[in-house]
């Protein structure tokens, strides 16, 4: 299944996702764990509550997002809530089939961007990989790219949720970014090595504007789960309570 | 130390000290934010009249709800960002240098007519949200900016300029980094020697898992630290360490641990006794102190754990240290290592085995072989020499 349940509910997530004008931070650490396990899961919850979901991507084409929805059993292309946006590459894809053809193109197009969110009410941003566009753009042009998408989002009473790699290049943009974040998430590989059963570990902690939230319907749970991928899905669970170790 | 001495309780309740500029400094893993707020409740519960600069976020909405709150909002604005040309022209808040002193001579102007009320003599707190965005553009001009800003609201205890920053802010937070130093990036910070000098008061805040690091006996196992813990980014309560600069030159230091309530979102702060003596108590009792305490969660209130080892370690420091303790070690045991009277008498009358012996020949009489004297009854082999074998020896 798309939706993580098992997260939601460690997290004490009702919706599954954070509250509204809300900002997600997920990093990944490690060659073995992927920040992008997560997209699928913010993405299907936020159509199944039918808001639409903007998704730009700086490392991946459509085409990859669309497989892995398809492997857990979501026709992305179906979903008119659905739309894409190619940061990856400066051409604009025009060429590609419209079932894979992205929304729009971002190179060089920010306000065309900004406008297209603004029309957007309610929206689930992903920006995934956004450490890419500091090798592009540098550290204070990219930081500037999300504090103006965070702005617009939480005018519109959306979420944002940002997808960065964390070493020491993107160490100082993490550390910004955790400023404006109110949820971090951080994927890691387990300290002890590799595991057939495990994939990785997920820590969650408060980041820095969490306090400000004055809607909590429930309480945010720090809370350090260890998760397996598998094919069609992604199981989360207490360390040492993977059904396959037990 | 009791919780009323606490320099941080007099500096957040306007008590006793007068500290233009207070500055509160944090990490990526520790944040200042709800400290600050806590200390704007504060202020609005006295009744004084609070100016909000926001350059990254708005306060929480209890705050900006308060009529005595007056909000100056410096964020990006909507308008700004949908006409960005692109990455080459992008609008900031901050811009450049010029418009930092625009920004100076705003608040300038806010604090002065704020002074012109009625009610100003209740006071007056100016609090910027985060300089971090002003020391991106310039650290020469936001510098200028504090002193511009605290010239203009005065040296009384009830006024003051209350802001905060990243002490990671230009690299590592006085540590190397977790992934090594980078090629070209060091790690000092010179915003944070700069602001600390300036400043009138510095509040550093830490997550309380770091207090077991300033404790003796505390070291590395080598296993990197990860970037943020579970226990990071506490919302409800920290550690703090104070550097004050009072008027007569004194600096005095302390660290506390404070807590903000749930119900007031006031802050609370509770003793951390680091000094040598306690630190000395602490490194022998803590095992113990800390075997009897329940694992601290989350959710729980553990910000005075801490604080209560540390009062008992004190306490038995004391015992210890007095002087009828310290002249006889037996006095504090379980078990007698003392004698009695018959004890000693029965001990001075037992007669040691061939004691006799070693008197009489000693004197030289006595019965029996009369005397020490080795017999030796030569082999066949042996080469009888009379000369003293120790004579080439230069003693």
């Amino acid at each position: 299944m798309a939706t993580y349940k098992t997260l939601s509910s460690s997290l004490n997530w009702p919706t599954g996702l954070g509250n509204t004008g809300t900002t997600t931070l997920v990093t990944s650490s490690g060659l073995g764990s992927d920040c992008g396990t997560l997209v699928p899961h913010f993405v299907n919850t936020t159509l199944a509550l039918e808001h639409p979901v903007v998704l730009l991507s700086f490392t991946q084409t459509y085409n990859h997002y669309l497989h892995i929805m398809r492997k857990m059993g979501v026709n992305l292309s179906k979903h008119s809530g659905m739309h894409f946006v190619n940061g990856l590459t400066q051409s604009d894809l025009s060429s590609l089939p419209a079932a894979t053809r992205p929304a729009l193109t971002l190179h060089n197009r920010w306000p065309e961007f900004f406008q297209y969110l603004s029309e957007l009410p309610g929206c689930t941003l992903i920006l995934d990989g956004l450490c890419s566009l500091v090798d592009t753009q540098g550290l204070d042009e990219a930081v500037w790219f999300f504090e103006a998408c965070q702005r617009i989002v939480e005018q519109t009473g959306g979420r944002l949720v940002v997808n960065v790699y964390l070493d020491e290049w993107t160490e100082q943009l993490v550390r910004r970014l955790i400023r404006r974040a109110h949820y971090y998430l951080a994927f890691e590989v387990l300290g002890s090595g590799t595991a057939a059963e495990v994939s990785g570990q997920l820590k969650a902690a408060p980041a820095h504007l969490y306090c400000q939230i004055s809607a909590r319907e429930k309480e945010f749970k720090p809370a350090m789960l260890h998760y397996k991928v598998s094919d069609a899905t992604v199981q989360f669970f207490s360390p040492g309570q993977s059904r396959i170790v037990l | 130390m009791n919780a009323t001495g606490l320099s941080i309780r007099r500096l957040a309740t306007y008590q006793q000290y007068s500290a233009p500029l207070v500055i509160v400094s944090e990490t990526a893993q520790q944040t200042a934010l709800p400290l600050l707020e806590s200390m704007v409740r504060e202020s609005i519960a006295r009744n004084m009249h609070v100016l909000a600069v926001c350059l990254d976020t708005l306060p929480s909405t209890d705050i900006t709800g308060s009529p005595l709150v007056q909000v100056v909002d410096r964020r990006l604005s909507p308008e700004s960002i949908l006409s960005a040309v692109g990455p080459e022209r992008l609008p900031s808040a901050a811009g450049n240098q010029a418009s930092i002193s625009l920004l100076q001579r705003d608040i300038e102007t806010h604090i002065s007519r704020i002074k012109t009320l009625p009610t100003a003599e209740q006071g007056v707190l100016v609090v910027i949200d985060s300089l971090d965005r002003l020391l991106r553009v310039s650290q020469a001009a936001t510098l200028g900016l504090l002193r511009g800003i605290r010239r203009a609201v005065g040296n009384s205890i009830k006024t003051r300029l209350l802001t905060r920053f990243g002490r990671d802010f230009d690299g590592p937070d006085r540590s190397a980094s977790k992934y090594g130093n980078v090629e070209g990036r060091n790690s000092v910070s010179y915003p944070a020697n700069a602001l600390s000098e300036l400043a009138d008061a510095m509040i550093d805040v830490y997550p309380l898992d770091t207090l077991k690091k300033w404790m003796p006996g505390w070291y590395s196992d080598g296993k990197a630290e990860p970037f943020i813990s579970l226990g990071d980014n506490d919302f409800w309560r920290g550690l703090a360490r104070l550097e004050h600069k009072r008027q007569s030159g004194k600096v005095g230091f302390e660290v506390s641990t404070f807590e903000i309530s749930t119900k007031t979102g006031l802050p609370k702060f509770s003793p951390i006794d680091v000094s040598a003596a306690a630190q000395q108590a602490l490194s022998e009792h803590v095992p113990e102190a800390l075997a009897s305490l329940p694992e601290p969660k989350p959710a729980s209130a553990t910000a005075t754990a801490t604080a209560t080892v540390a009062a008992a370690a004190a306490r038995s420091q004391e015992t210890r240290d007095s002087p009828a303790m310290s002249a006889d070690p037996t006095a504090n045991l379980s078990f007698n290592l003392s004698l009695t009277d018959k004890q000693r008498r029965d001990k001075a009358n037992v007669e040691l085995p061939y004691l006799e012996a070693q008197v009489i020949s000693d004197a030289g009489t006595g019965t029996g072989a009369g005397g020490s004297e080795i017999h030796y009854q030569l082999d066949d082999e042996d080469d009888w020499d009379n000369e003293d074998p120790d004579d080439d020896l230069e003693i």
